[in-house]
């Protein structure tokens, strides 16, 4: 593993890994580029990022399991073809890590322990984000640490407004709307929500509770994703 | 707070989502609709027409609608046509048959006095039969009932006419009596029992203009004793006038032996008592005053002894209508009168009531020959029941059309049922309808599963 400042910020790090031989197939805007799917995903891209100080996005939905990791990555894939933007992408679900898993880093770091360890030190020690290889996607991980204590709001909004500084583009991989309070907490520090629907999946009476939830202004819409 | 669901959500998504459960059960429910159909039997309606005649004395043709449907629905006649006509046989007891068969038959009263009788039956034979059998028990039924009223009716009336011409006999008797008695009455029938000719009137009013005459020639007419005087004889006389007015309208209306005219003839006897005195104090007043004045002059004098003259004329002229001999026949004669017209009116009055009987036995003798059947019956069939040549409606399409739109309507209910216990989204347009957000993307089937 490999130490770097990124970017002139002291407090992130760049961990540059190799990248790996093989990628999930569900990235598609990586694996399929041409495909309908990875063209969904751009015009995602270009929906949002229609106002030029819109920067900063959470993805999440109502419940788990209906595709908001996928949607989350692929969109900060798609994202950082726009010019070589720098886009990070946020696993802000340290219950359920899923940014490790789809992009296969091994041994993440995982900035739970790290905001953890800046509580109490006298020299805060760096947030550490993964760049495999040359691409544009950093990552800023997450793994399942049972004794780590879950993050404050006044710690996400303390990250989020640090990373919206160090890169062009921040993409947050949130918990569900129906499984933690934190998404309302994430919603209130990022530009934008996206909500995924899951047909066949997502329930009715859920979304309308779960877009009930978020403030009018930072609603951007929904994706829909087809079975 | 739970976000709640309009239930135009689910019909919509019903309409979106689950049509095919729509088509399913309507096509499995039509068929069965239209297999039901088929093997629905045909029904048959025969009709036929009843007049009512009308003449004087008849009953009124919706008042007999109402009894003759009571009749025509009457569990006893339904029984007998049920078992000559075969019909119903398929149902166990005689009451459910009878119940079947009222359901099946229609009576109508139409304006003009006609009444129609139909029954649904399922062969044409049936129907036919069935009416017609209605039909004449109807018509026997309603003149056999009708003849017995009539009967009863022609009794009474027979009855009630003997017992007034005996009394017609008896008034007559009675009054030929009184005549025997009293013939005088007869030859005198009107009595004048009070005179107020028009001459009396004349000199009272003469008798008033003097007066007048005198004060203005006297120079007395302002002085309070002749002026109290003149007043209480003037309430005198109007009191006078208005007894007089009373008891000529109480004559008008009743007899002289009436208690209010015989009361409003005391009281014209006191207004009169009362006014001649009201003229002797005026009178006594009047000279009083004369002979106090200090210069009385021969016109007051002249005019003093003309209202004397004309008093004395007006006394005469008031004592000798009552006072003659005439006038005392006339109220000897008076009771008698009476009496007599009092008889003759109640003679006139039987012999009226007689008359009317007699005209009312001819009408239910008549009314009794009609409906006994010897002359027109009261009720005739205009238009005989027929035997219809086609089914009356195609049961079977009926059926199957009933059952075609059951089937879609349950078709519908079984699609809202599952749109409502499914409410997971479908598509873009579902949660485009439920977010009322804008849909950024829709992201197609394939991988993105996490």
């Amino acid at each position: 593993m490999q130490g770097a400042s990124a970017h002139g910020a002291t407090d992130v790090e760049v961990l540059v890994m190799p990248a790996p031989a093989t990628t999930d197939p569900r990235l598609v805007v990586a694996e399929a580029p041409q495909s309908q799917a990875a063209g969904s995903f751009r015009a995602l891209r270009q929906r949002v990022v229609d106002s030029p100080e819109r920067r900063t996005f959470l993805v999440t939905s109502t419940g788990p399991g209906e595709g908001k990791s996928v949607t989350a990555a692929n969109l900060a894939l798609a994202l950082s073809e726009l010019g070589r933007a720098r886009v990070v992408l946020v696993d802000a679900h340290p219950a359920a890590p899923m940014v490790a898993t789809l992009f296969k880093v091994p041994e993440p770091p995982t900035w739970t322990v790290t905001l953890q360890a800046r509580r109490g030190a006298d020299v805060a020690p760096p947030w550490e984000v993964v760049r495999q290889g040359d691409a544009d996607v950093h990552l800023l991980t997450a793994c399942r640490e049972p004794a780590v204590p879950a993050p404050l709001a006044s710690d996400y909004a303390h990250l989020l407004a640090l990373l919206r500084r160090a890169f062009d583009f921040v993409v947050v991989d949130g918990p569900a709307l129906s499984a933690r309070p934190d998404a309302a907490v994430l919603a209130e520090n990022v530009d934008g929500v996206i909500v995924v629907a899951s047909a066949g999946r997502t329930r009715a009476r859920a979304l309308r509770q779960a877009l009930e939830q978020i403030p009018a202004n930072r609603l951007l819409g929904t994706v829909v994703l087809e079975r | 707070m739970p976000a709640s669901i309009p239930a135009s959500f689910f019909l919509f998504r019903a309409v979106r989502h689950f049509w095919p459960w729509i088509l399913v059960v309507a096509a499995l429910g039509s068929a069965a609709a239209v297999v039901a159909g088929r093997y629905t039997p045909p029904v048959y309606r025969s009709e036929a027409i009843l007049l009512m005649q009308q003449y004087p004395g008849a009953p009124d043709a919706r008042q007999a609608g109402g009894r003759l449907k009571d009749m025509l629905m009457a569990s006893e006649r339904l029984s007998k046509v049920l078992e000559d006509a075969r019909l119903f046989t398929h149902l166990r007891t005689g009451q459910e048959r009878v119940e079947e068969m009222r359901k099946k038959t229609v009576f109508r009263a139409h304006p003009g006095a006609t009444f129609s009788i139909s029954v649904l039956a399922n062969t044409p034979e049936q129907a036919q039969q069935a009416t017609r059998d209605l039909a004449d028990g109807l018509i026997e039924d309603d003149g056999r009932l009708r003849g017995l009223e009539a009967q009863r009716n022609r009794i009474f009336l027979q009855g009630e006419k003997k017992r007034l011409q005996a009394e017609v006999k008896n008034r007559e008797d009675e009054l030929q009596a009184f005549l025997r008695e009293h013939p005088e009455v007869a030859l005198q029938p009107e009595i004048e029992l009070v005179t107020t000719d028009d001459g009396t009137r004349a000199l009272e009013q003469e008798l008033e203009r003097l007066r007048q005459a005198q004060d203005r020639s006297s120079g007395l007419g302002g002085l309070d004793s002749d002026s109290a005087a003149s007043a209480a004889r003037q309430r005198a006389e109007m009191e006078l006038s208005r007894a007089r007015l009373e008891l000529s309208e109480k004559r008008d209306l009743l007899t002289e032996a009436h208690p209010d005219v015989i009361l409003a003839r005391q009281r014209l006897d006191r207004a009169e008592d009362a006014y001649k005195r009201s003229m002797a104090a005026e009178s006594a007043s009047r000279k009083a005053a004369l002979t106090a004045a200090t210069s009385p002059n021969a016109e007051s004098e002249r005019l003093a002894k003309q209202i004397d003259t004309l008093e004395s004329k007006l006394a005469s002229a008031r004592t000798g209508g009552r006072g003659n001999a005439r006038g005392r026949r006339n109220k000897e004669l008076a009771p008698l009168q009476v009496q007599y017209q009092s008889l003759r009116h109640i003679t006139e009055d039987v012999r009226e009531r007689l008359s009317r009987l007699e005209e009312q036995q001819f009408q239910a003798e008549m009314l009794e020959k009609m409906q006994t059947g010897e002359g027109i019956g009261l009720l005739t069939i205009l238009d005989p029941a027929y035997r219809p040549a086609a089914p009356e409606v195609n049961r079977g399409l009926r059926v199957a059309m009933a059952g075609i739109g059951a089937s879609v309507v349950l078709g519908a209910f079984v699609a809202f049922l599952r749109a409502l216990i499914s409410d997971k989204v479908r598509d873009r347009r579902d949660v485009e309808w439920l977010a009322g957000a804008s849909v950024l993307a829709v992201i197609p089937k394939g991988g993105t599963r996490g």
